[in-house]
């Protein structure tokens, strides 16, 4: 399921933006953000969006989800986020948060760092009520 | 079943996991991992570690260049089996045969490469 949404987001984007190696960049966050909506999502609402900023020589390309949440994967996400937004060194972090989950079996907690660390996506979030919002971006190279 | 490996080939949520025949020690998976198939590659592994552990052979080869994608949820199945691989003794190494011309490939091998240097090879397809 995630996939094909994924997959499907991904093929949208690929209609505004030609560079391959940030698409496949977006189709490893696309995934992750998808599989923890439909994880976590508290309501059958979601948001799921692609937005391309155009400047002269540099684009900014965007996606964000939206979606409600119990109160404590709430606080969670923004926990996360903010450890991850605070790591001088985004692959340090993921590698040490990687050995240090290995040997808990369950729910990877990976998503995120990985989008970061391995995407090379610059992540956020916010929580507004029960909704949160999760964006993840980069800069890629005009093409005009 | 594969009498060769004694191992089984498996098709389940989106993925293909089998033994290579004639070449013990060596397996082929394929298709795509999500949320689904952590359990199902985690269970894979699992056979795969105490099969390899039975024969007593150095080295495990995995054919990765027909996995289209695995998402965080399969990436920790290997980490986990890599971690237990690596802190109970090294008793083989796990090759793993990638397309480079496939990002996530390029860069969640390399972060399995660094999790356990003295375990994992990674090496390109040959085209």
């Amino acid at each position: 399921m995630a996939g094909k949404i994924a997959n499907w987001l991904i093929d949208f984007c690929q209609m505004a933006i030609e560079d391959l190696e940030t698409t496949s960049r977006l189709h490893m966050a696309a995934h992750e953000l998808v599989e923890n909506v439909l994880k976590y999502g508290s309501s059958p609402e979601i948001g799921l969006e692609f937005e391309l900023e155009r400047g002269d020589t540099r684009s900014i390309v965007r996606l964000r989800t939206r979606n409600t949440a119990a109160p404590e994967q709430l606080q969670e996400v923004a926990r996360r986020v903010s450890e991850l937004k605070a790591a001088a060194d985004p692959v340090a972090y993921y590698d040490r948060l990687i050995r240090s989950t290995a040997p808990i079996v369950g729910t990877s907690g990976l998503g995120l760092a990985r989008i970061r660390a391995e995407a090379g996506l610059d992540v956020d979030c916010s929580v507004d009520g029960r909704e949160v919002s999760i964006v993840v971006q980069t800069t890629m190279r005009s093409d005009r | 079943m594969s009498a060769m490996s004694d191992m089984p080939n498996v098709e389940e949520e989106g993925l293909e996991l089998a033994p290579v025949a004639g070449i013990p020690g060596r397996y082929r998976f394929a298709g795509t991992g999500e949320a689904e198939g952590a359990a199902v590659l985690d269970r894979f592994l699992g056979q795969l570690h105490t099969k390899t552990l039975a024969r007593e052979l150095s080295e495990v080869t995995l054919e990765l260049t027909e996995l289209e994608f695995i998402n965080s949820s399969c990436l920790k199945a290997m980490v986990a089996w890599i971690y237990k691989v690596d802190t109970e003794g090294r008793p083989y190494k796990i090759r793993l045969l990638r397309d480079p011309a496939l990002h996530w490939q390029r860069t969640s091998l390399a972060t399995l490469q660094r999790l356990a240097p003295d375990v994992v090879i990674i090496e390109d397809r040959k085209k």
